[in-house]
């Protein structure tokens, strides 16, 4: 009687393992679908694990209720009929019942854990997986996209353009003009141009001239001040009395 | 001898083959007739009785009598007629001369044995047939004041002949339930027509018959039926197709009693054991639902115009349960 139900405790956590796993690859084909269209539109993409998470738990707790011995019976003739029997009848003990449980217990030992689970679902859906990592990593290469998501919700304006001189100097009428043209500004990111093909290592260079003899240093120009000498005197005295109050 | 017999028995997987070898040794003598010889067998371990409809002719007689050869059990056959007394099946008490006085010794009568055959039991009278029923149901005979059991294993096989219904007392519906099964006994096919042909018209040699299982053996196998275990839904579904008997009212104007629930679920578990298997499958209880139920219900007037019999009935029943 115990052996019986150690056997059934023992087929139930054989059918847990491969509902998980089972449900396992399923969540995994649900976040590589969800990822794929993350990506496609440029969003989030960690967000899949969400809808992924939900339906692996939600395909654990159905599969687990939806267990019957009946389906492991299906799956293996040898024991038809003759592990429900003695799982409804485990608590009986008489001389029928005992030698079903022992010849039960023989037949048990030929049957797999690989007969528990449907083999080509999980083929399928490993090709399954395999076909969207593929196609996820191809799009994640190539930088296609169908929409921008990410882009519109940072740069909610879509009519902004790259260059337009009205954004940036206003409407036409502010335009400057010289003259009657109007003024072409154009605003160019770089201020130089490089050819690359002109870079080459540098040239000794040889000075020509002469030094001059005598270095000087003038005062410049542009700071010489032209207030009249009469003011300056006034603002001198203005300071002078200041300091002696 | 006994030991190693109870020992084979005890086996339940070779209880198959000793099955098989007991169909073989009744196959000596009867030819065909391999589901009537199983669902005897299968009334014999429920420990119950069986109500058999054949033509005249089809060797009801020498087939049970076989059973009864091969089982190593006492045989007796009553010709039911309607001037049958139930004296003349239980016994009666005689005036016996025992030391110069006169004594009433009880004087046991056929029924007394430990197979009966109750040929054409619808033309005794219905006082005889209850006396018969009673021996049946409660498996002792009472007369007077005194009750005398019947030995155990103890097997009625009542016969009706459905052609000639003339002058005869059909056993009412109540009656008729308490018998375990109905069997059907069809002709037999042309070849096994040939055989027997080729057999019983040849100079008369008496087919040595051995005793295969004796009556402790039975009533051991008897025993280890009860124990055969069966799944709940396989018990449900059993319950389920006794109980739509009597819902299906548009086709059955009266369905089986509980008691066809009760007889369903035994003469599959006894049918389990006849396969040597210590289960009882689906096909178990489809099988038995045929034997159980045909005596059990009444066909609607409309149902028996359209041309409906009651295996045809319960053929739709269990494909509608499925």
């Amino acid at each position: 009687m115990n052996e019986i139900f150690g056997m059934i405790r023992e087929i139930k956590s054989e059918i847990f393992k491969s509902v998980v796993l089972e449900s396992f690859l399923d969540s995994i084909l649900v976040f590589l679908g969800f990822l794929l269209v993350l990506r496609l539109v440029n969003f989030y993409p960690l967000l899949a694990i969400i809808p992924a998470a939900a339906v692996l738990i939600y395909l654990v707790i159905k599969r687990m209720k939806l267990f019957r011995l009946k389906s492991v019976e299906d799956r293996n003739p040898l024991i038809r009929e003759m592990l429900r029997t003695a799982a409804d009848n485990a608590d009986g003990d008489n001389f029928v019942i005992r030698a079903l449980n022992t010849e039960l217990m023989q037949k048990m030992r030929q049957v797999t854990s690989s007969s528990l689970m449907k083999l080509n679902h999980i083929m399928y859906k490993l090709g399954g997986v395999v076909v969207l990592s593929i196609l996820i990593i191809y799009i994640s290469a190539t930088q296609f996209m169908l929409l921008d998501l990410n882009g519109l919700i940072h740069n909610p304006n879509p009519n902004v353009k790259e260059g337009s001189l009205s954004d940036i100097l206003g409407d036409k009428q502010a335009l400057p003009k010289i003259g009657n043209n109007p003024v072409d500004i154009k605003l160019n990111p770089l201020s130089y141009e490089v050819n690359i093909d002109k870079i080459q290592q540098a040239q000794p260079k040889e000075f020509k001239g002469q030094f001059p003899d005598e270095v000087v240093a003038v005062q410049e120009k542009s700071y010489e001040e032209n207030i009249p000498i009469e003011q300056q005197i006034i603002i001198k005295n203005y300071f002078a009395s200041i300091s002696q109050t | 001898m006994a030991e190693k017999e109870l020992e084979k028995v005890k086996n339940i997987d070779k209880l198959k083959d000793t099955f098989k070898n007991v169909q073989d040794e009744v196959g000596k003598v009867i030819v065909g007739q391999n589901e009537i010889i199983e669902q005897i067998l299968i009334a014999i371990l429920c420990d119950a009785n069986a109500l058999l409809e054949s033509y005249p002719g089809l060797g009801k007689t020498l087939t049970i009598s076989t059973i009864a050869k091969v089982l190593d059990l006492k045989f007796k056959r009553i010709q039911s007629t309607p001037d049958l007394m139930p004296s003349d099946i239980t016994g009666t008490y005689v005036i016996e001369d025992s030391n110069g006085k006169k004594v009433f010794k009880f004087q046991p009568g056929p029924i007394f044995a430990n197979v009966i055959l109750a040929d054409e039991i619808n033309r005794a009278t219905p006082k005889t047939q209850s006396a018969m029923l009673e021996a049946m149901q409660e498996k002792q005979v009472t007369l007077g004041n005194q009750t005398f059991p019947l030995e155990r294993p103890f097997f009625i096989l009542a016969t009706q002949n459905p052609i000639e219904q003339e002058g005869t007392y059909p056993l009412p519906e109540a009656q008729t339930d308490r018998f375990l099964l109905k069997i059907k006994v069809d002709y037999p096919t042309y070849d096994e027509e040939m055989e027997i042909v080729n057999r019983y018209t040849k100079e008369v040699v008496s087919a040595e018959i051995k005793p295969l299982l004796s009556k402790n053996s039975l009533l051991m196998l008897q025993n280890l039926t009860r124990q055969v275990p069966i799944a709940n839904d396989i018990k449900k579904r059993a319950v389920d197709i006794v109980t739509a008997t009597r819902r299906w009212k548009d086709v059955i104007e009266y369905g089986a009693s509980p008691r066809a629930s009760i007889g369903l679920i035994l003469a599959s578990k006894a049918r389990a054991l006849l396969d040597g298997r210590k289960f009882v499958s689906q096909a178990d209880i489809e099988a038995m639902a045929y034997p159980v139920l045909r005596h059990r219900i009444i066909l609607t007037f409309e149902a028996e115009r359209q041309g409906k019999d009651v295996d045809t009935v319960i053929k739709e029943l269990l494909e509608k349960k499925r």
